[in-house]
């Protein structure tokens, strides 16, 4: 993954150091260059009063009256000066000692030369004509110390801008972050989206980002249209079918199949296939593609009794019995989904029961047990896998078509839960549903 | 029996009504929700099959007009519109049964069955059993006390006899027997009623059915043969 953040760290922290040594080094350049352009006029001088002080009133010359000061005969004291007159006598300060200085070029010396312990000299060397004498002087100066106080300044802004360079980071860190907090903001509005809460992006956004988050949007208004176009269309090619698949059970059931019963065998059990798809597509449709921008909850004391009673009607020999004291008077999934489960499971049991049926709902720990129990025959323990797998129908005698099982467990594992088929007190088929009460989002 | 079938897929229609004539029903079919809301309250039905998804008037709001206006034929609804909630929603606007498309045509007909039994109060077995007359509808034969084999009927016949059948306490008359068994496209011959209840006197004995002169018919039933 690209990080911006950290790119603009590097990059900035790249830029910084080159302009930091950019920086320390052409400053200690000028630097140098004026110590040295200051320095040499000095040495220039020097020589030129050395000169003058050479001859004395008489135009002769007298070394006695060479300025021998100080800093001249301390031994290399880092003043130096040596002296030619008419390329013969040659004269030293006495702070050379035993060394002598080197030939350079007149002017001052590009480079610095090395001298005596190690020192750095900056030279200067001139010829003078007077009096009809020939003086070359050279004299030098111990730059060592300017040249370490330099490379110190060097250092120092070396130090002063890589830590220039970090502090400029840490705030463009900073800004960065206060930046993109809109984008944040942008995505935990999709994740909303994702749980179908939202469907437009409101947060305000910089100028940069609001192209990308218009286009978003437009796309989400998009994608909203097709979904909503294809769940309508899955849903409508799903209801017209069963019109036409009805009509050929219908003709199936005409006298002249009773001539070829293995072919009619065979096309009610392939119209039972294509019936068995629809449905189960028309409620993966409904499941998926549903607008969950309202809070969906199940009322089982308001929404129980209409469907009880619709079961009784069904099954006028059976008594339908319900609990719901040891569940909440409101759980958060749709009344649709639960009817759909619970009249499922219910008109099971009234197919198969013998006289009463009986519902229950109660919460254990975190999750919610929905138990239908039958007085029916039950199913055998080895038979109950077969019957959940898929919605097989077992008994080709009671009506149906086999599919109610299969709804059921396409809505239990939608919402997280689980079905499983226990035997009941009551003597027959006990089934349970168990969903969690706060699911980790549905599937 | 008289049904009005309210579809408007006309080959189901088509299916639905040969499946109902050769039942022993007569058939009055219309594919437009507003001609069944006149028709249904103009002809006595014996029982309506309500499709849903109607053009002109959705069939859910037909329902509910008609059992808002005491309108009390027994209604079963047929729709591909088969989740709970909207079954639901159809049973509690006043329909008496909700049948799923697809459907077996068998549990079409026994679900029919049922509901009209239910209306005259007999128990929906799978035999419709009268005053010693056992008349099994699916294959339209009938037992008496004096013959206990099975004897064959007619489809006119078999369609009588359980009209009368379930209304054993009722005189009826030619007319209202001419209402419903036949639906509004068959011509009504009187003469013929009087040839179909003579063929039933004769199978399944006099006494099933008694002429009240002047006023119809009634279901006598049959007794016990004295042993003699």
């Amino acid at each position: 993954m690209i990080s911006l953040t950290r790119r603009l760290a590097l990059g900035l922290l790249a830029a910084g150091l080159v302009v930091m040594f950019l920086l320390a080094h052409g400053s200690v350049l000028l630097f140098d260059r004026a110590f040295r352009d200051y320095l040499g006029s000095r040495l220039q001088e020097d020589a030129q009063s050395l000169m003058k002080d050479a001859i004395d009133r008489n135009g002769k010359l007298n070394l006695a009256s060479l300025p021998f000061r100080g800093h001249y005969n301390q031994v290399y004291s880092g003043h130096y000066f040596s002296l030619q007159m008419d390329r013969a006598t040659d004269i030293r300060s006495r702070s050379l000692w035993d060394k002598h200085l080197p030939e350079v070029a007149p002017g001052l010396s590009r480079r610095l030369v090395p001298g005596p312990e190690e020192q750095q000299l900056l030279v200067w060397s001139g010829t003078f004509r007077q009096d009809g004498h020939r003086f070359d002087i050279t004299t030098a100066l111990d730059y060592t110390s300017v040249a370490d106080s330099l490379n110190w300044l060097r250092f120092s802004i070396w130090m002063l801008g890589g830590l220039l360079a970090i502090l400029l980071v840490v705030i463009q860190q900073h800004v960065i972050r206060i930046v993109l907090a809109p984008l944040g903001q942008v995505r935990k509005e999709l994740e909303l989206l994702n749980d179908g809460h939202r469907l437009q992006i409101e947060t305000p956004v910089p100028v940069e980002i609001a192209p990308v988050v218009n286009e978003l949007n437009h796309q989400l208004e998009r994608i909203e249209r097709v979904l909503t176009r294809s769940r309508d269309g899955i849903s409508n090619l799903g209801h017209a079918l069963k019109t036409p698949i009805a009509v050929m059970e219908a003709q199936l059931a005409r006298r002249e199949f009773d001539q070829l019963p293995e072919l009619r065998d065979a096309l009610a059990a392939r119209l039972a296939d294509i019936h068995r798809l629809v449905q189960c597509e028309l409620q993966r449709a409904r499941l998926d593609t549903r607008n969950s921008s309202h809070k969906s909850h199940f009322q089982p004391e308001q929404e129980l009794p209409p469907l009880i009673s619709t079961l009784a009607e069904i099954y006028p020999h059976i008594a339908f019995h319900y609990s719901t004291e040891q569940a909440p008077s409101t759980l958060p999934w749709e009344s649709e989904d639960m009817l759909e489960v619970l009249g499922n499971l219910l008109d099971n049991a009234g197919k198969w029961a013998n006289a009463q049926a009986r519902l229950t709902l109660r919460q254990q720990q975190e999750n919610i047990e929905f138990i239908v129990e039958d007085d029916g025959p039950g199913i055998a323990p080895h038979k109950r896998a077969q019957v959940l797998n898929r919605g097989t129908r077992l008994d080709e005698r009671v009506s149906g078509h086999g599919l109610g099982l299969g709804i059921v467990e396409q809505v239990v594992s939608f919402h997280g839960g689980r079905l499983y088929m226990a035997e009941s007190s009551l003597g027959g088929l006990k089934a349970v549903i168990q969903l969690p009460l706060s699911p980790n989002g549905p599937k | 029996m008289r049904l009005l079938l309210v579809e408007d897929n006309v080959p189901l229609a088509d299916e639905l009504n040969t499946l109902f004539t050769q039942n022993g029903y007569a058939v009055d079919w219309c594919t437009d929700g507003r001609d069944a809301a006149v028709m249904a309250v103009n002809i006595p039905f014996d029982a309506i099959v309500l499709d849903l998804g109607l053009p002109g008037r959705p069939g859910l709001q037909l329902l509910e007009e008609w059992r808002r206006n005491g309108l009390d034929t027994p209604i079963l609804i047929l729709t591909a519109r088969t989740s709970w909630s909207e079954r639901i929603t159809g049973l509690r606007a006043g329909a008496d049964d909700y049948i799923p498309k697809p459907f077996h045509p068998d549990e079409l007909l026994l679900r029919l069955q049922g509901l009209m039994r239910r209306r005259h109060g007999c128990s929906p077995t799978p035999k419709l059993s009268v005053g010693g007359v056992v008349l099994d509808e699916a294959s339209q034969c009938a037992a008496t006390l004096s013959n206990t084999d099975p004897v064959g009927l007619t489809r006119a016949e078999f369609a009588i006899l359980r009209y009368m059948m379930l209304h054993p306490e009722h005189v009826i008359p030619k007319d209202r027997l001419l209402d419903h068994l036949y639906d509004s496209e068959h011509e009504r011959n009187p003469n013929v009623v009087e040839v179909h209840i003579n063929h039933l006197r004769q199978k399944l004995g006099r006494g099933v059915i008694i002429t009240q002169r002047g006023q119809g018919y009634r279901f006598g039933g049959s007794v016990k043969p004295e042993t003699a």
